[in-house]
């Protein structure tokens, strides 16, 4: 079986609605058979793949998020974010951006926010007369924070299919979420400027106060592992677990949990988990099938006789990245370009923790784009309105994304002067 | 007050809640555990039904748990550094197990509640018998898979020469049983779908899928 042949029947088995863990799986045990290996490689490269000390983070950042999401705490942030911001002219909006933002301080998953906080501020906003695509569209966008923000799920499996500290790539991370919050606020502002009927409403600040105050518990979560993290303390993966035990304790202390709900906490981050790690584990099998047939030799020797020039190369990497995430789910793209393309942009002398943000920020504003956008998706299906109407909605925001991709491209202290002043 | 006078009406949490709630209306609920979200997969005959609800509840329990012991191992390395002795280096070798456990364990569950990550677009595409036949094709790749990684891992735990783990020294063949386990899992529960599902579906159209 050629390489060409594997890529292609792995491509219509996506197409064909097949996990994507078998769809990789599949075809990629066929080449070792046609190539006379034995069946057991594929086994221990899939287990390999996933028994990884740095991956272990993944279920615990996930098990910080769905306690964060599931318990007295998501109320807490949402009725904080509501009254700071929801009195704002086109208020929900700003809410809907906030919400994002400190959820995305807890958890690492674009999908899990539009599915669950996501979904809520769209049918908010939708019940106070802002229009359907705007609402759904910014659900989408700001669902993309989490992912970005540390403590990112995506950064973790970079860090460990890269080999570069996942501490660097936390804080390499800050500047461009920040950028990307700033620029989806900005885009609302101008956006409200032409919508007079969507006035503000006068502030009650004792709830305000009383509803900051209950929402900073919290927000001790981020400030223990990133602090955990950034200060040297913890590794990622110790931060993730010091991060859901004081999770776990606030939520208990909150007596708002009941053994049931910890239950479906626990079995919901091992559902999680195990999408990803599948998807992870037959990755693997196919990293292993690239780099025996020299893949990102090849590529790099194509790319070099393209250009060598390092402002070219980027963009013909951005133009790359963001085709590939708009055909394959960001996990296994991630798993499967890096290896190919990480020589190939140190080659061109771009730093392995700036090229981790561009390939992460590219891959997920794949998700708003068709055919494969799976936050559109998600929220589509949990709101009810209709996909193309989700594309449209999310579309609107593309060039404010593209901007900021541009920032984080060609400015390499956007990613790399927070880890360089905290000696990462 | 409140009812039980603790404290003042207007300050307390639920007065914060109930005044975001004012401004943007009330959240949807969750869902349960031991619920089945595609009860149309399960097999309409008894005793096979409850068999495979009970495999799927024993899943779940096997993750959860697996879960749990992943963050008391971390949680225990944490504390081993703060502790003087020598420590249980075998702490960290067993949680990247339970890992892999984890994943190849809830693999059949993610099966029949349709939650591996997929691709749908074509359900926006096709119709009736098209995506029927489609769905078939999935779940024949998925049955293939499967039943082949199984034998190989089989097949490593059959001609196992002694070798044992690094650091808790676990026999190897003891580690990959679990991998069998879910991988035999997530065959039954590919052809249980092919049976049950895919093929009235064919049959019938749309409808039966």
């Amino acid at each position: 079986m050629t390489l060409a042949l594997l890529l292609i029947a792995i491509f219509l088995l996506f197409l064909l609605r097949v996990p994507m863990a078998f769809a990789i799986l599949g075809p990629s045990i066929v080449y070792l058979l046609s190539e006379d290996y034995s069946l057991g490689l594929a086994v221990r490269l899939v287990m390999g793949g996933i028994n990884s000390w740095p991956l272990l983070a993944v279920p615990l950042f996930i098990l910080v998020g769905i306690v964060a999401t599931r318990t007295e705490m998501a109320d807490r942030l949402y009725d904080a974010a509501v009254l700071l911001l929801g009195p704002l002219r086109a208020g929900l909006a700003y809410v809907n951006i906030g919400v994002s933002l400190g959820f995305s301080w807890m958890s690492g998953a674009a999908l899990a926010d539009a599915a669950g906080i996501g979904s809520i501020e769209v049918n908010h906003m939708r019940k106070k007369g802002y229009p359907a695509e705007f609402s759904v569209g910014l659900s989408a966008s700001s669902a993309l924070i989490s992912p970005i923000m540390p403590p990112s799920i995506p950064a973790v499996v970079y860090a460990s299919v890269a080999a570069v500290s996942t501490g660097a790539l936390f804080a390499a991370a800050l500047i461009p979420a920040f950028l990307m919050t700033a620029a989806l606020v900005i885009v609302v502002y101008l956006w409200a400027r032409r919508r007079p009927d969507l006035v503000g409403q006068p502030y009650n600040w004792s709830a305000v106060r009383r509803a900051v105050l209950r929402a900073l518990p919290p927000m001790g979560a981020p400030v223990l592992i990133l602090g955990g993290i950034l200060g040297g303390f913890f590794t990622p993966t110790e931060a993730a677990g010091i991060g859901a035990l004081y999770m776990l304790l606030l939520a208990f202390s909150y007596r708002t949990v009941t053994v049931h709900q910890l239950g479906v906490i626990f079995r919901d981050t091992g559902v999680i988990t195990a999408q990803i790690m599948l998807i992870i584990g037959a990755s693997s099998l196919l990293s292993w099938i690239l780099a025996r047939e020299q893949v990102p030799q090849a590529v790099a020797s194509a790319m070099l006789g393209l250009t060598d020039n390092p402002l070219v190369f980027l963009l013909i990497i951005n133009l790359v990245l963001v085709f590939l995430g708009m055909i394959l789910e960001p996990t296994s793209a991630l798993l499967i370009i890096t290896p190919i393309l990480l020589p190939v942009a140190i080659e061109f002398g771009v730093d392995p923790v700036q090229f981790g943000s561009i390939v992460i920020f590219n891959l997920m504003i794949g998700l708003l784009t068709p055919p494969m956008g799976g936050v559109c998706f998600v929220l589509s299906s949990v709101t009810g309105i209709p996909v193309e109407k989700v594309f449209r909605g999310a579309a609107f925001y593309l060039p404010a994304m593209i901007i900021v991709l541009l920032l984080i491209t060609y400015v390499p202290a956007m990613t790399l002067w927070l880890p360089d002043v905290l000696g990462l | 007050m409140d009812p039980d006078g603790s404290r003042p009406s207007g300050t307390g949490p639920d007065s914060v809640h109930q005044a975001a709630v004012e401004l943007v209306g009330e959240a949807p609920e969750e869902l349960v555990l031991g619920q089945e979200a595609n009860p149309e997969l399960l097999p309409t005959r008894e005793p096979f039904r409850s068999m495979i609800h009970w495999i799927g509840l024993v899943e779940q329990a096997i993750g959860t748990g697996l879960v749990v012991v992943i963050l008391l191992l971390v949680l225990t390395q944490v504390a081993q550094r703060y502790i003087p002795g020598q420590g249980w280096p075998w702490t960290g070798e067993v949680a990247r197990y339970a890992m892999v456990w984890t994943a190849f364990i809830l693999s059949g569950y993610l099966l029949a509640h349709d939650r591996h990550i997929s691709i749908h677009v074509v359900d926006y595409v096709l119709r009736g018998r098209a995506i029927a036949a489609v769905k078939t094709l999935a779940d024949v790749a998925v049955l293939l898979t499967c039943l082949v990684m199984a034998y190989a891992t089989w097949d490593l735990i059959a001609n196992d020469i002694g070798q044992v783990t690094a650091a808790a020294e676990m026999p190897l063949k003891y580690v990959n049983i679990p991998v069998l386990v879910g991988l035999a899992l997530s065959a039954l529960r590919a052809g249980l779908s092919i049976l049950v599902a895919d093929i009235p579906g064919l049959l019938h159209g749309s409808e039966a899928t």
